[in-house]
């Protein structure tokens, strides 16, 4: 397939195309607004935001595919549990693993990794009751993960820099030009308008591939 | 009354408005954010049910985890209480959800019953409940404490969930610029109240 | 053409208010210095220079009459000492005007109020400039704003002392403060004159001041003084009676409804003395005000349930952007409570038929719920511009497609 081909497939199967890009154009946290509340309060910084990296990382992908593998017929009370069950045990040895690894650094975001365990960014998808195959909960949990990943290293640089003019601790400037970043309506602030620039990326990137496709024909 | 009576009913009423104004669960600590948003706009889930039922099994589950949790110290968990604590929470909340849903299934008309499932699922267990029991058993809280900061956590909840879907009404017309609906409008009109709320504490609160 | 006749009125609103704050603006530079014109120019140009790419950024025609952003500007600089570094002033108006104005659709429409806003992004951003209050008739830095610093009294009050400031300064202004918010006596003249003139109305300012009054004498703050003592210096070192006139009678923000207006004032007065006694700022009237303008549109439908809210009004004035919403239409699920629930509603009567027709359980029904959630989240929705038609036809697809 040639690359008008592929542009022209891209636009007809838009809704497939946003599907499958979670890191560009359904972006977990900056489109869809899920884990909202460890990236405003929590992720205030890059330390932060790759301790958060790290537990969404070991998390993500194992909850589904446990879960994917097991649910075939399952009614939807137990269902409606069973989900956050798997994500809570995932989430106990994640913990454990982070707390050998890194020590006590592990804790330092208090109360913000043990709700991911009931976050809509982990256990939403489950609530579908369409079954999913394993290669196909593997594909989309590591899209999920880049996702959250991309979306939260980039807030943590962001606010760090606002707040204190370093990013992961190096200086980059010399005032801090909005020091309100490192608080949680700061952190809100700054999603509302990242969410907002990337909406218009999306929208500009539409544009051009129509425009493309008009140009070919 | 005794003098302990009154004591505790202060130290209650104290956690209560602690948890509903400086540390409200959603300006403050943005927990139950991402449910709240999608139970907005859910067209089946009503917000005021929504929030019933919440305040409900976050009593319902605050006490029960009280009660549960000290039960692994003897065991060899113990020495891992902090990795179990999500598994007994979600647990406890499953529990909870089951004999509410099968008591009210007999008690209550099915008109009625089909009215408020929607919205009691999706209140029986979200990061709001997990969050504040979380809290509540890292600090150590007595009976008294767990139970005025759930139970004003939830009001919390209620009032922020109130003023955010009034907010709705005044973001939602084509005046908002294109790339800002929907949202980003909602995230940042969230962040103004939650800026007031801040004028309330003045300090960050400790993660 | 009743909303036309309204935003000219709105208009003129803020040209009074100009009008007003204009006392206030030459006051300052008698007492404080010629920096004050400074700050007020550098708020002006910058809230301007916002508006106009705004403008310019979405398209959209220069508007050479909405005087809102300099009004609430002006109303900001007045709140601000005389001390204040201009990178602060240039900051907070920039960011105020444009999130809290610009991002929430423009004149007549936003949601908070401006100055309010402004001030709590300067409180919180910048404590150390913003609280740092000038003796009158000390030398000022024209430029860097260095001068000697005082503690104000609301500061002094704030930390549990007692200022020793006496009556006649109080009302004159003449004591460490903010530039332009002590003019005790002339803000209320402002305020009686605009008042007895019908350009704004008496509800909100009179019952906002008296609940102050009745808070502060009957709970004193102040250690060791009388009741009296307490409201002379609870409402004349704090900038309330400024709050009154200036901020609390800003068309876009305030209720339309009087019985609305009186609950409004009554709310900001309870909650301002709220966030003064506890909250951990002087400026409580603003962080108050804030939370107030949340709930203004409640009140009005509430007592008056025929009026239209006045940003549904504004919409009607200006039709939406043809502006395709094709990205934001796929890419986002966010839905349109209302409509998705006629969408919703059509899909579930067909299911309560089924559902009738086979089981009644308990368990039927939460799987029928499951399986009607399955569906909803497959249909998406934008958040605006929804083809109703569309996306149900589109639902009843997939619907079918499911069923066979």
């Amino acid at each position: 397939m040639d690359k008008k081909e592929i542009i022209r497939d891209e636009l007809l199967n838009w809704d497939n195309t946003v599907r499958k890009r979670k890191v560009t154009l359904s972006n977990p946290v900056f489109i869809k607004g899920l884990a909202l509340a460890p990236m405003a309060v929590a992720a205030t910084n890059l330390e932060n935001s790759i301790i958060l990296c790290i537990a969404v990382a070991l998390m993500l992908t194992p909850t589904r595919i446990i879960t994917s593998l097991i649910t075939r017929k399952m009614s939807v009370p137990l269902k409606t549990f069973y989900y956050p069950l798997v994500s809570a045990i995932v989430f106990g040895v994640t913990y454990y693993l982070m707390y050998r690894i890194l020590g006590t650094t592990a804790f330092s975001l208090g109360v913000y990794l043990p709700v991911l365990v009931v976050d809509p960014l982990i256990v939403k998808n489950f609530e579908k009751t369409r079954k999913e195959s394993f290669t196909y909960s593997v594909i989309n949990g590591l899209r999920n993960t880049l996702g959250f990943v991309v979306a939260c290293l980039l807030l943590g640089s962001i606010r760090e820099l606002l707040a204190l003019g370093t990013v992961g601790g190096i200086k980059l400037m010399k005032v801090s030009l909005l020091p309100m970043a490192q608080h949680s309506f700061g952190g809100f602030l700054i999603i509302g308008i990242i969410s907002a620039v990337w909406k218009m990326c999306i929208n500009l990137y539409h544009d051009k591939l129509e425009r493309e496709v008009a140009a070919h024909e | 009354m005794s003098n302990t009576m009154v004591n505790a009913i202060i130290t209650f009423f104290n956690y209560a408005v602690l948890a509903i104004g400086a540390q409200n669960v959603i300006f403050t600590r943005g927990l139950g954010l991402s449910n709240g948003l999608r139970m907005m706009n859910d067209p089946r889930k009503d917000t005021v049910y929504f929030c019933v039922s919440l305040t409900f099994f976050q009593l319902i589950n605050s006490v029960l985890v009280y009660f549960v949790l000290p039960l692994i110290q003897g065991t060899p968990l113990a020495a891992y209480s902090r990795f179990i604590t999500p598994v007994v929470i979600v647990i406890c909340c499953a529990v909870s959800y089951i004999v509410v849903v099968f008591l009210l299934g007999i008690i209550i008309k099915k008109k009625t019953f089909k009215k408020i499932i929607y919205s009691l699922t999706g209140a029986s267990i979200n990061s709001a409940i997990v969050g504040t029991i979380i809290l509540s058993v890292g600090r150590g809280f007595n009976l008294v404490e767990t139970v005025g900061f759930a139970l004003g956590s939830s009001v919390g909840y209620f009032l922020a969930m109130v003023l955010i879907s009034e907010g709705d009404r005044k973001i939602r017309h084509d005046l908002v610029p294109q790339n800002f609906q929907g949202l980003p409008v909602r995230i940042i009109y969230i962040s103004v109240l939650a800026l007031a709320i801040y004028g309330l504490t003045g300090n960050s609160i400790a993660l | 053409m009743s909303s036309k006749s309204k935003i000219n009125l709105n208009d003129r609103h803020y040209d009074h208010m100009l009008l007003a704050l204009l006392p206030l603006i030459i006051c300052a530079c008698i007492i404080y210095s010629y920096r004050v014109l400074l700050i007020c120019g550098t708020a002006f140009v910058t809230a301007r220079i916002v508006d106009v790419a705004m403008a310019v950024l979405r398209k959209q025609e220069i508007d050479t009459v909405d005087k809102s952003s300099t009004v609430a500007a002006l109303t900001f600089c007045m709140m601000l000492p005389v001390s204040i570094p201009l990178y602060v002033v240039v900051m907070t108006v920039a960011l105020t005007i444009l999130v809290g104005k610009h991002v929430f659709g423009g004149k007549d429409v936003y949601p908070f109020n401006l100055a309010a806003l402004a001030m709590c992004t300067a409180a919180v951003n910048w404590p150390n400039e913003v609280f740092r209050a000038v003796k009158p008739f000390t030398p000022v830095n024209f430029w860097t704003g260095a001068a000697q610093t005082a503690v104000s009294g609301a500061t002094r009050i704030k930390n549990g002392g007692l200022p020793y400031i006496s009556i006649v300064d109080l009302l004159l202004g003449n004591h460490a403060g903010a530039m332009g918010t002590s003019f005790v006596v002339i803000i209320g003249v402002v305020g009686l004159f605009l008042i007895l003139n019908k350009k704004i109305t008496w509800h909100v300012p009179v019952t906002f001041l008296v609940t102050c009054a009745v808070i502060a004498l009957a709970f004193p703050r102040i250690y060791g003084i009388s009741r009296v003592d307490s409201l002379k210096f609870e409402l004349l070192t704090s900038a309330i009676v400024f709050y009154a006139v200036f901020m609390l009678n800003e068309p876009a923000t305030t209720p339309k409804n009087p019985k609305a207006k009186i609950i409004f004032g009554l709310l900001c007065g309870v909650l301002t003395m709220l966030f003064r006694y506890y909250g951990s700022f002087e400026i409580g009237g603003c962080f108050a005000l804030l939370l107030i303008n949340a709930t203004e549109g409640y009140w009005d439908r509430l007592f008056d349930k025929k009026a239209p809210h006045h940003n549904e009004e504004a919409v009607v004035r200006q039709p939406a952007e043809k502006t395709p919403v094709h990205a934001e239409k796929k890419a986002e699920p966010e839905t349109e409570k209302a409509e998705s629930k006629k969408v919703y509603k059509a899909v579930e009567s067909d299911k309560h038929a089924k559902a009738k027709q086979s089981k009644t359980s308990v368990g039927a029904t939460i799987s029928m719920i499951s399986r009607a959630e399955d569906n909803l989240d497959q249909v998406e929705f934008s958040t605006l511009s929804i083809d109703v038609g569309e996306a149900l036809k589109a639902f009843e697809e997939k619907y079918n497609k499911e069923d066979r």
